[in-house]
């Protein structure tokens, strides 16, 4: 089943995206603001009462949280009307937890090799929610992540590598995936590396490039490429702009 | 293309609505770190209350503000109080009232947790308690060179910026190539980006986040 991507290009050209399929934004430079792509997936599914677990990384939850309100989204409401769900990774580290609702955070000790197993504890902790609050019913589930690319300055990048081949593995033995509905995920990765973005790069059903210049009018030019996606010829490049309450495609 | 002028302009009316500016500069010799300075003159000499941190050695800073003729002497321990990052983490001791450092172990976890003490002690002891303030990171790149794990250090200061008690607004300046990935957070975080660089000997200075193009 294809399901619309909220990014208008990705939807015309491919008519959506296949459900539970993971679908990577590589911010090949932090200028692109390719970060504000997946917030704009993210805004375009709450906006319309789907379901949104946000997977906070490397970032102070409370500066995710400052941008995505200043971009219009209203975690806030979104929290509390539950159909948002938060894992903070960076508070659960750095023992900065907010005791807001629906925000989940790790139990300590953490480390890369507990990680994943933390993540579906959690995972289905909010599920089991979800389901009896009969949410589920006639909503997709989006999973968002931004970035996966921190993990590499929290862990390192070897490490991180080993986890990433080990997630797949550990994820189809989990009943969590089976048991309950599973997400169509939007991972960010920031940078280029050759340890850890190529795995990703070969895992993702769907690559979308972020790239940025600054021409000779000295304006700067962000442009999307779609690299990867299921039957696709070329690599179709579209221009954006960020505006503060929405990505615009040109 | 904007002139300085109204670089300086769209710097101001920015800070004047509480938010951010990053000033990132790509290569040494594009110096665009001053117009930072320069921004920060205005509020210094018009005795706004300004948290000014430098990452780099104190006299380095004092020097950059005396070329640009900024007089802050009469305002240093009363509106204005510099934060010694640089002189912190080397364990040099403050010879000026209102510069101000962290003392005793320092690593990158005590470090964020004692500035954090710090700002709050500095906050409860102004009379009145001022209802907003400027922070001027000065060459927040240093911090690459004063830390294990700089982007860890970078995002828990960001953390402490948005739990200060008052109206903050920010101008932060970097020299990239010398801590690289720190434009990751002031991309994303920054309501306005001045990129400052080389090209056929001229030096550019360009907005490249939240100009008119991008409201």
């Amino acid at each position: 089943m294809s399901l619309k991507l909220g990014l208008k290009p990705v939807d015309r050209v491919l008519g959506g995206v296949k459900e539970r399929s993971l679908i990577l934004i590589h911010e090949a430079d932090p200028r692109s603001l390719g970060k504000f792509l997946a917030l704009q997936v993210m805004k375009e599914k709450l906006e319309s009462d789907n379901l949104v677990g946000y997977f906070n990384i490397g970032l102070p939850l409370s500066t995710f949280t400052a941008v995505a309100e200043r971009f219009g989204i209203d975690i806030e409401r979104h929290l509390r009307e539950n159909r948002l769900m938060i894992v903070d990774t960076f508070g659960s580290l750095y023992n900065l937890r907010q005791g807001t609702g629906n925000v989940w955070y790790l139990s300590q000790p953490i480390s890369l090799e507990t990680l994943n197993d933390k993540y579906i504890e959690v995972i289905r902790a909010h599920k089991e929610k979800w389901k009896r609050l009969n949410m589920f019913e006639g909503r997709e589930l989006w999973g968002v992540t931004i970035s996966i690319s921190d993990y590499l300055y929290m862990f390192g990048p070897q490490k991180t590598q080993r986890y990433l081949e080990m997630i797949d593995l550990q994820r189809a033995k989990s009943d969590v995936y089976k048991k309950y509905p599973a997400g169509t995920n939007v991972w960010v990765y920031s940078g280029n590396d050759v340890v850890v973005l190529p795995l990703i790069y070969r895992k993702a059903s769907y690559v979308l490039k972020t790239e940025s210049r600054i021409t000779g009018e000295e304006r700067v030019v962000r442009t999307m490429k779609i690299m990867k996606a299921p039957d696709l010829d070329g690599i179709p490049t579209f221009e954006y702009i960020v505006r503060r309450n929405g990505v615009e495609f040109l | 293309m904007r002139d300085r002028e109204q670089l300086l302009t769209l710097i101001r009316n920015v800070l004047n609505s509480n938010g951010i500016v990053s000033i990132i500069d790509q290569d040494m010799a594009s110096f665009g770190y001053l117009l930072g300075l320069e921004v920060a003159a205005e509020y210094i000499e018009s005795g706004s209350y300004t948290w000014l941190v430098s990452y780099e050695p104190l006299q380095s800073l004092l020097r950059d503000m005396e070329r640009l003729g900024i007089e802050y002497g009469e305002h240093l321990g009363k509106t204005l109080f510099i934060f010694d990052a640089f002189g912190s983490m080397k364990g040099i001791e403050p010879e000026m009232d209102g510069v101000l450092t962290l003392k005793g172990y320092l690593d990158d976890n005590v470090f964020v947790l004692k500035y954090g003490r710090l700002v709050s002690k500095i906050i409860e002891t102004l009379e009145p308690r001022p209802e907003s303030a400027i922070v001027v990171g000065h060459l927040e790149s240093g911090i690459c060179r004063l830390f294990q794990n700089p982007l860890k250090v970078q995002r828990r200061l960001w953390n402490l910026f948005l739990e200060v008690p008052l109206r903050l607004s920010a101008v932060k300046t970097y020299l990239l190539p010398e801590c690289p990935g720190m434009d990751d957070l002031a991309y994303f975080y920054s309501d306005l980006v001045i990129e400052s660089f080389l090209e056929n000997d001229e030096r550019k200075l360009v907005v490249t986040k939240g100009g008119e193009d991008e409201p």
